[in-house]
């Protein structure tokens, strides 16, 4: 990986001339987390895709299980952006011309930071249970807004490097220092929806009608993105579980079909 | 106890009490055995226990080691670890907050760390129990601290692709790791003390081998043990009360019933039984019924000894006392001397033995019939009894020959009791028999003192002795042994005596004949000479009392009447006879039955030249075998000789017998002589009788006339013949004195 350590990813060899797409879990979470994996594995051995899972090093070599919040963590949204290029690379490099991009949750807005610079193999962005990590998120809207406040202060006080607890995602406690907090909460509403603007690439947006974690609100500013096409899953979560992972499939085979087929 | 034939009999109870003993030492030694059985049992188990305890100890351990090496192993795989390895910026921290505070190792894991490749720790807080640096041995490792079993090991962390290598280090509370890890079936865990252990560090294989284990008391076991005990209590109880049970009643039913039997049959054997005794009932059927056999057959036995007792004291009398007279027998006579003998030896006593014999029974019995003899011999045995004293016993022991001892009794004592009884039978009148002779006993007495008492034979030998004397001719019928009897009687059985017989019997030598006249005193000259033997041994010449017993003894009457009719002969034929003058020669019984002495006899007549000839012959003779002597004196008188009839009167003396008698002279005993010497009634009766017998035509000799006066006498008395010192002594020169008319 650019930062110099080793990272892990599955990858799965699909039928010839199909693109190849990679997805890519949500915060903390390895190629292994549920939601990712049965999607991996449905494009491939249902639909004949070849998958590429990555598991961000999260500055972990050889990483291979989710992290805990309480975890000291160590990296940031740069270094996440690199590792998705660095895959992108990998996969070009295999000789794959055609590559979509899958992200869930904050895997969304990791690709969509990539996006800006993605590489012209890149054909398209499905962007799951798109998120933030801003002060808009819904679960944690107060305490990352605290956090943000705090975190600037840290910095100010010139403690950035000192490790701290702060809000972030899902996790009330995240053991980071202010500096590397602060490169997550820059990413919040405006900054992705000012990404997903500047992307080159057609993207999607897959949300499920019960994702109740960013509000309606966010659904509708993605909405407006000229190249996101935004598509929601009736009575599915965040997670997609259940039923609704076969709708997911669908909604997914059908994109990428589109981009198979050069559309 | 007593020992039979079989071995050794013991009573009943020796036997209860060795089955009682037998039993107890049994019961003892099942208990004993059963004891240890359940003793070693129980150790079985608890070795068997103590051994799976220390197995699921060692497996515990093992697991529990294996589980710390497990957490140790997953935390050098976690990433998190690396991530320090790769940069231990946060290393405090995260040790604090992650790596023992979020419940990532479990609570026995007292301590955690992470050391670099090179051994060195990531970090070292102030009090950090881990090692300052590692590798340590023996890994993993225990020792004691306080109360607490350590263990401390350290793991490795491979070096990754683009990671450090590393280690992890973990230090726990043993036994609560064990506790957590590890549910005890078997070991009592909570019995497990620590403080055997080392401080210092030792490896954990050796853990077993230092900790004191202790298995689990399991409830199983516990209650089957229990229950092995209380069956065991139960079971001694039970056998306990079965053996006294048992003994019960072996002792009611067996023991006491036999023990009762056996004193019934004791008292049975000792006529000890009580009228209790006999209704005594057993409480055993059978028992009973041998006790009330018993006793019948007890009763039986008592009516056939009672039986017997009768019958034996018949038997006893039948052997004992003579059926005729009632009197003691020979056989009685023969144990009374040897219980006698036995009863006295020692003691002074003086003892009187009295024989008596009545004279001439034979003529007596062969006279008037043996019914006549038989009464005479119980008038004799009753005369006797009537006379003797009071305990004193007669004993008949034989024929006519009675006999008694008198303890405390001495010559004098004696001779008045044999007094009497000579009185007592001449008082008794026989004539109510049809006997008209007198009936005479003759009495030997032999005195003898109880401290030197002699043989019975010896006793019997000096009473005949005395008998002997008793009953010659002229003698009085009470006769005392004296030692010079003996010396007599000694003849009987001395070498010179018998030397001198046997030459006479066999070679006819050393007899030489004496001869004494008998003068016929109507005619006043010698009429014969009677023939008298006397033998000469070794220049000595012995007398017929020296040599007639001997030859008596020895049965040699006939040889010896054969040697006397031989030397008489002899001296017939050497003209030692004057003419005229006859010759008479004694027979014994014997000799004149042979056939021998009856050719001697003819061959004697043949050379006498019609000489007078005499046989004389005794009333004994004549007596003993009258058919056969009268058939004989027949056959004497065919040869030319008359027969005298000698001793007449000093035995039986029968009239009537003697008119029976094939006799022709009759020759009074010298006692007779000296009865009618002596006058009164006895003269009168001897002459009566002498006058009566003449006038039968018998010629009468009076032996024993010594002088004029009483060769008076007997002339006026009528007898036809005389005897005596007055017409010449036996001599061996006989013809001066045959030839001398009167002295």
């Amino acid at each position: 990986m650019p930062n110099g350590l080793l990272a892990n990813a599955g990858y799965l060899e699909g039928e010839p001339g199909r693109p190849a797409v990679l997805v890519l879990h949500g915060f903390l979470q390895t190629q292994d987390f549920p939601t990712v994996r049965r999607l991996a594995d449905s494009l491939n051995e249902e639909l004949g895709y070849p998958v590429l899972t990555p598991t961000l090093t999260l500055s972990i070599s050889d990483r291979r299980s989710s992290l805990a919040c309480e975890a000291v963590q160590r990296h940031d949204m740069e270094e996440a952006v690199a590792e998705i290029g660095a895959w992108v690379k990998w996969l070009k490099e295999r000789g794959h011309r055609r590559i979509v991009l899958v992200g869930h949750s904050t895997g969304s807005v990791m690709i969509a930071a990539y996006l800006p610079r993605a590489a012209p193999e890149v054909k398209h962005a499905i962007l799951i249970s798109l998120t933030h990590f801003g002060p808009g998120q819904a679960v944690f809207r107060n305490e990352a807004n605290g956090g943000v406040q705090r975190a600037r202060k840290i910095m100010r006080e010139g403690k950035g490097k000192e490790l701290g607890n702060f809000p972030i995602a899902y996790c009330r406690r995240y053991v980071t220092t202010a500096e590397k907090i602060l490169g997550y909460y820059t990413w919040d509403e405006a900054r992705v929806l000012e990404a997903l603007a500047h992307s080159p690439v057609p993207m999607t947006a897959i949300i499920g009608s019960e994702d109740h974690r960013m509000g309606t609100n966010w659904t509708t500013a993605i909405g407006r993105i000229p190249k996101l096409e935004m598509r929601i899953i009736e009575g599915a979560d965040h997670f997609f579980d259940a039923e609704h992972e076969f709708s997911l499939l669908d909604a997914i085979d059908e994109l990428l079909q589109r981009v198979t087929n050069g559309r | 106890m007593k020992r039979s034939g079989r071995g050794f009999i013991l009573p009943l109870n020796a036997y209860l009490y060795a089955l009682a003993a037998t039993m107890a030492l049994l019961l003892g030694l099942f208990g004993w055995a059963t004891l240890g059985e359940i003793q070693e049992t129980g150790e079985r188990l608890d070795r068997l226990e103590h051994a799976l305890a220390r197995e699921e100890f060692l497996l515990a351990l093992s697991d529990t080691v294996d589980r710390i090496q497990g957490i140790a192993e997953r935390l050098a795989r976690w990433d998190e670890v690396r991530q320090q390895l790769q940069d231990s910026t946060y290393y405090s921290y995260w040790h604090q907050h992650r790596l023992r505070k979020t419940g990532t190792l479990p609570g026995f894991i007292l301590e955690a760390g992470l050391y670099d490749g090179n051994g060195a720790p990531l970090a070292r807080f102030h009090g950090d129990p881990l090692p300052e640096r590692i590798p340590f041995t023996p890994n993993p490792r225990i020792w004691r601290s306080g109360e607490r079993l350590l263990i401390e090991l350290s793991h490795p962390i491979p070096e990754g692709p683009h990671s450090p290598a590393g280690h992890v280090v973990l230090q726990a509370d043993l036994l609560e790791a064990i506790r957590e890890t590890f549910s005890f079936s078997r070991l009592d865990f909570s019995a497990i003390d620590v403080r055997d252990m080392p401080e210092h560090a030792v490896a954990v294989e050796t853990l077993p081998g230092m900790l004191h284990l202790r298995p689990v008391r399991s409830m199983a076991r516990q209650e089957f043990m229990e229950a092995v005990e209380q069956a065991m209590i139960r079971l001694t109880l039970l056998v306990v009360f079965l053996a006294l049970a048992l003994l019960a009643f072996f002792s009611l039913l067996v023991r006491r019933p036999l023990t009762r039997l056996s004193e019934f049959v004791t008292k049975l054997r000792k006529g000890e039984l009580s009228e209790e005794d006999m209704l005594h009932s057993q409480p055993i059927a059978e028992l009973e019924a041998i006790r009330a056999s018993l006793q019948d057959y007890h009763l039986q036995l008592e009516t056939a000894r009672l039986d017997l007792d009768e019958r034996n004291r018949e038997l006893w009398e039948l052997a004992h006392k003579d059926p005729l007279t009632g009197s003691w027998n020979r056989r009685a006579f023969e144990r009374d001397w040897k219980n006698l003998r036995s009863l006295l030896d020692g003691t002074r006593m003086e003892i009187a033995f009295l024989l008596f014999d009545c004279d001439h029974f034979k003529a007596i019995n062969d006279s008037y019939g043996h019914q006549v003899g038989d009464e005479v011999i119980r008038i004799i045995a009753s005369r006797i009894q009537q006379v003797l004293r009071r305990g004193d016993r007669l004993y008949r022991l034989g024929g006519d020959e009675f006999a008694t001892l008198m303890l405390e009794c001495g010559r004098e004592c004696a001779e008045k009791l044999a007094e009497r009884c000579l009185q007592a039978m001449h008082e008794e009148d026989f004539s109510r028999l049809g006997i008209h002779e007198p009936v005479h006993l003759s009495i030997g007495i032999a005195i003898s003192d109880a401290g030197s008492l002699p043989d019975l034979s010896e006793l019997k030998r000096r009473a005949d002795t005395a008998m002997y004397h008793a009953k010659r001719p002229g003698t009085h019928h009470i006769c005392f042994h004296e030692p010079q009897m003996d010396e007599d009687e000694g003849m009987l059985y001395s070498s010179r005596a018998i030397h001198a017989v046997q030459r006479a019997v066999r070679h006819g030598e050393g007899v030489e004949m004496h001869y004494q006249p008998v003068f016929d005193l109507h005619e006043e000259r010698v009429i014969y000479l009677e023939a008298l033997a006397r033998l000469k041994q070794d220049g000595e010449l012995l007398m017929p009392g020296q040599f007639l017993p001997t030859v008596e003894a020895h049965r040699l009457e006939e040889e010896f009447d054969q040697a006397v009719l031989r030397a008489v002969s002899e001296d017939q034929e050497r003209g030692r006879f004057p003419e005229g003058v006859g010759l008479s020669v004694n027979l014994s019984a014997s000799g004149l039955l042979s056939k021998r002495v009856m050719q001697l006899l003819g061959e004697l007549a043949g050379i006498a030249g019609g000489r007078f000839l005499v046989l004389e012959i005794t009333e004994t003779t004549l007596i003993t075998r009258l058919q056969d002597a009268t058939r004989q004196i027949r056959l004497a008188r065919e040869l030319g000789y008359q027969v005298a009839l000698d001793d007449f009167g000093s035995g039986y003396s029968s009239l009537r017998y003697l008119a029976s008698m094939p006799v022709d002279i009759i020759k009074f005993d010298i006692s007779m002589t000296r009865r009618i010497l002596e006058g009164g009634r006895q003269r009168e009766m001897i002459e009566g009788i002498a006058q009566m017998i003449g006038r039968a035509g018998y010629r009468t000799v009076a032996e024993g006339i010594e002088d004029e006066q009483a060769l008076e006498i007997i002339r006026r008395a009528g007898f036809s013949h005389g005897q005596g010192y007055l017409f010449g002594k036996p001599a061996r020169d006989t013809l001066p004195e045959t030839t001398v008319a009167r002295p």
